[in-house]
């Protein structure tokens, strides 16, 4: 069964598919010994996904949805938007912990910063830097 | 001891990938270069070579797992190593080592095209 809390806005319907679907992950879903995609992870992707399309909105921008929703084989879940000025790569490990890949420019020309620790809100910040 | 293969620039290297690391667009998404959480330092691969998509595939043993190819001089191109491993189970398995970053892993997933395996 799926939490949704309350404080949130429902997620688009493909978004919350896609997160159903990782949480249901069996072990070494990788062929490579992947852990199961933890509740943490799905929990903390959610509130990722609801604040950055309202964080998006308040912006001016309608319906920009991650590019990918990938699992992370230690139980984590990596998100990725891309804009034709660049792509943000978030993810969030199987404790809970965010880290970024923030990539600017064409690839051709392409600057990228590593950040190991970023919050809810830099997510939304990020965002609304390359969109 | 099984002999070890000298790996060349322009051999062919095959990577197991999962479904849910393909990305909407056919791409392949670079968390397939990552290992409990972070960039893989000892990323596993086949040398084309040595094996067939078939062989190399069947491990996974399951629907949907595709194969991506890439050439040994781009995880050269970037700092990584590209050697023989032999495995008593895969004679050729080889490993694509070194310092990996989530940059690196993200030229990985760029510079991998998935093998059709129907043709």
């Amino acid at each position: 069964m799926t939490t949704h809390h309350t404080d949130e806005q429902p997620l688009p319907a493909e978004l919350q598919a896609r997160l159903d679907h990782l949480g249901a992950l069996a072990r070494n879903w990788d062929s490579y010994e992947a852990e199961p995609i933890s509740p943490k992870a799905i929990s903390l992707a959610r509130t990722v996904l609801c604040r950055s399309i309202e964080a998006l909105e308040r912006h001016g921008a309608q319906n920009v949805l991650p590019f990918a929703i990938a699992p992370v084989s230690d139980g984590g879940v990596q998100l990725e938007w891309r804009s034709h000025t660049g792509f943000v790569e978030i993810e969030i490990g199987s404790s809970g912990a965010l880290s970024a890949l923030v990539g600017r420019g064409v690839p051709s020309s392409r600057i990228e910063e590593e950040r190991p620790n970023v919050s809810v809100a830099d997510v939304a910040t990020l965002l609304v830097a390359i969109v | 001891m099984a002999d070890l293969e000298t790996i060349a620039d322009d051999d062919a290297l095959y990577r197991r990938l999962a479904p849910d690391h393909i990305n909407p667009d056919g791409g392949v998404n670079s968390a397939a270069f990552k290992l409990r959480g972070k960039p893989d330092p000892s990323i596993s691969v086949d040398l084309a070579r040595l094996t067939s998509p078939g062989e190399s595939i069947a491990v996974a043993n399951r629907p949907g797992f595709r194969l991506g190819l890439l050439v040994a001089a781009l995880p050269r191109s970037i700092g990584l190593t590209v050697r023989h491993d032999p495995l008593p189970e895969n004679h050729a398995h080889s490993l694509v080592e070194g310092e990996n970053t989530k940059g690196r892993c993200r030229e990985l997933a760029e510079g991998t095209a998935l093998l059709d395996l129907d043709t």
